[in-house]
């Protein structure tokens, strides 16, 4: 009789085992299911959050080295000023203030190497990137830092964002409205 | 009875193996009552087809901070050049605005439309307005949006009033409501707003239209504000003859709360505009006469000699001719420097 008894336990322990490793396997399932495709969003907010980010931000709410060594240059003299409009400014000055090649390049030079700074520490490397500011005045497209142009044309995803972007001269100028293109591949 | 007892071990069996598979059955319908109810859920919620509208949505909201922001800078831009406008308006015709009410209403249409009516624009206010009115400027950006972001923007300017309360200030204030909405489709989002907006205008570098009118535009100054004597608005202690003379070489202006605003200037307007009011010192080459060549008081004969008891000093080391009445000289500190005029002194 003990005998029978002990045969019997056996079935309802194997029997728990399977009905817990059934629960196990379908909540695993469940919740790796949820979690898919979060790569793909990232992908397209990206090129999104980032010109928010450059469109939003003010230079003095950044601790960034090349911020730091423009402003002792005295190259930023308003860090008030959103980082588009410190790159619009630089672009204002090589294409309308200065008078000669050499003032201009600087002045798209500071642009340039204000937003590789903040492009490398924010944008993984994986990633081609373009910040490209469309002149509605002249026409000119100006292409203000780049990265990995190469891989543009195999890409498999280019996201791309365009946003207005201006700045106030003085009391009777403006700068734009301008479109600002920025372009994020992999 | 043999057969009776294979069937009642069968039926025990079957008890058995029944009990034996009594967790599985109630996991698998733990798993079933799982995967329906994580499936339902999943339906609700955000995933990879809403991702393209929330994006689309934050586009739409950056655009519409910017259009706000906008609107503020146009608003400042817009306004100087419509006072720049209106004094080459009064200019060129030569005649000042018959009150307050008529340069408002007209300062209202040309930062509006840029046109003396916006009602039937057939005259357009002169330049530097043209393209710079709040119209045209506004339309820039709607029409950027529209190329460029698909974003489609209405607006309509209820009215701008402007008015001074500070001496070389201009007050303008903006009521103006807005819609704006994707170009494709209007399921993701609209802004429905109405806006007001103040904005102050620093009139450094306008002209003085009061100036230049009474003299058919031979004499055009223009408003700076002096840095002499700034701290002693009130009562004036800080002035004698050398910061006069130097303020008189300035040409440039000073806080006065009897003297004339920039705004009443446009319509002749020559009373005291309390803390907003301002004042100068005319150049002695364009003045005639035994008159105080303090700028309000000049084309007003408030204080002329003769006739009337006005006593005018003539006040050679500030400028050779220079006069001013007894008044004025006194808040300046150089009576001792002056020779009275007028009226002459009795001879003994």
């Amino acid at each position: 009789m003990a005998r029978r008894n002990n045969k019997k336990g056996y079935f309802f322990v194997i029997d728990a085992f399977i009905g817990s490793t059934i629960i196990f396997v379908s909540l695993m399932m469940i919740l790796n299911s949820n979690i898919k495709g979060s790569q793909l969003q990232f992908d397209y907010s990206m090129a999104e959050d980032y010109s928010t980010f450059i469109m939003n931000t003010k230079i003095q709410d950044l601790n960034n080295p090349a911020i730091a060594n423009l402003s002792a240059e005295g190259l930023i003299t308003n860090k008030q000023n959103t980082v588009m409009e410190q790159i619009d400014t630089f672009y204002y000055d090589a294409y309308y203030v200065c008078t000669d090649s050499t003032c201009a390049n600087e002045s798209l030079n500071y642009s340039t190497r204000l937003l590789e700074n903040l492009t490398d520490s924010l944008i993984s490397s994986k990633y081609g990137f373009s910040l490209v500011l469309k002149d509605t005045a002249t026409g000119r497209n100006q292409t203000i830092y780049e990265r990995s142009v190469d891989r543009l044309n195999t890409s498999q995803l280019v996201i791309a964002s365009e946003k207005i972007t201006f700045i106030q001269i003085n009391s009777t100028k403006m700068f734009g409205p301008n479109i600002v293109d920025i372009k994020v591949w992999i | 009875m043999h057969g009776k007892k294979i069937i009642k071990k069968m039926v025990r069996k079957k008890v058995v193996r029944k009990k034996a598979v009594l967790f599985t059955l109630i996991s698998l319908l733990l798993a079933a009552m799982f995967v329906a109810l994580f499936s339902a859920q999943y339906q609700y919620n955000p995933d990879d087809r809403s991702q393209a509208s929330n994006t689309r949505v934050k586009v739409l909201d950056t655009y519409v901070r910017n259009f706000e922001l906008y609107v503020e800078e146009s608003l400042q831009i817009s306004g100087y050049k419509t006072l720049d406008s209106l004094y080459n308006y009064s200019v060129g015709r030569n005649m000042f605005f018959n009150n307050s009410a008529e340069f408002n209403t007209t300062f209202a249409n040309c930062i509006t439309c840029g046109y003396m009516n916006c009602t039937n624009r057939t005259v357009s206010c002169p330049d530097p307005l043209k393209g710079y009115d709040l119209s045209s400027m506004l339309s820039n950006i709607s029409s950027l949006a529209n190329q460029h972001l698909n974003i489609v923007t209405d607006y309509r300017i209820n009215s701008v009033v402007v008015y001074q309360v500070r001496p070389f200030d201009v007050e303008i204030d903006l009521n103006i409501s807005y819609n704006v909405s994707d170009i494709v489709s209007t399921n993701y989002a609209i802004w429905n707003k109405n806006l007001l907006i103040h904005k102050t205008i620093l009139i450094t570098d306008l002209y003085d239209p009061l100036v230049a009118i009474n003299t058919h535009n031979a004499y055009r100054k223009i408003i700076r504000p002096t840095s002499i004597c700034t701290d002693a608005k009130v009562n004036d202690t800080c002035w004698d003859l050398n910061k006069t003379r130097a303020f008189y070489n300035s040409q440039e202006y000073k806080q006065y709360t009897n003297g004339t605003n920039y705004l009443a200037r446009f319509w002749n307007g020559t009373g005291p505009s309390g803390y907003s009011g301002i004042e100068s010192l005319l150049n002695v080459s364009y003045m005639t006469g035994n008159n105080s060549f303090v700028d309000t008081y000049y084309w007003t004969r408030t204080y002329v000699c003769p006739p009337g008891t006005t006593r005018i000093l003539q006040i050679n080391s500030t400028a050779l001719n220079f006069l001013l009445d007894e008044g004025t000289a006194a808040r300046y500190n150089i009576t001792n420097a002056a020779t009275l005029i007028c009226p002459p002194l009795p001879t003994s």
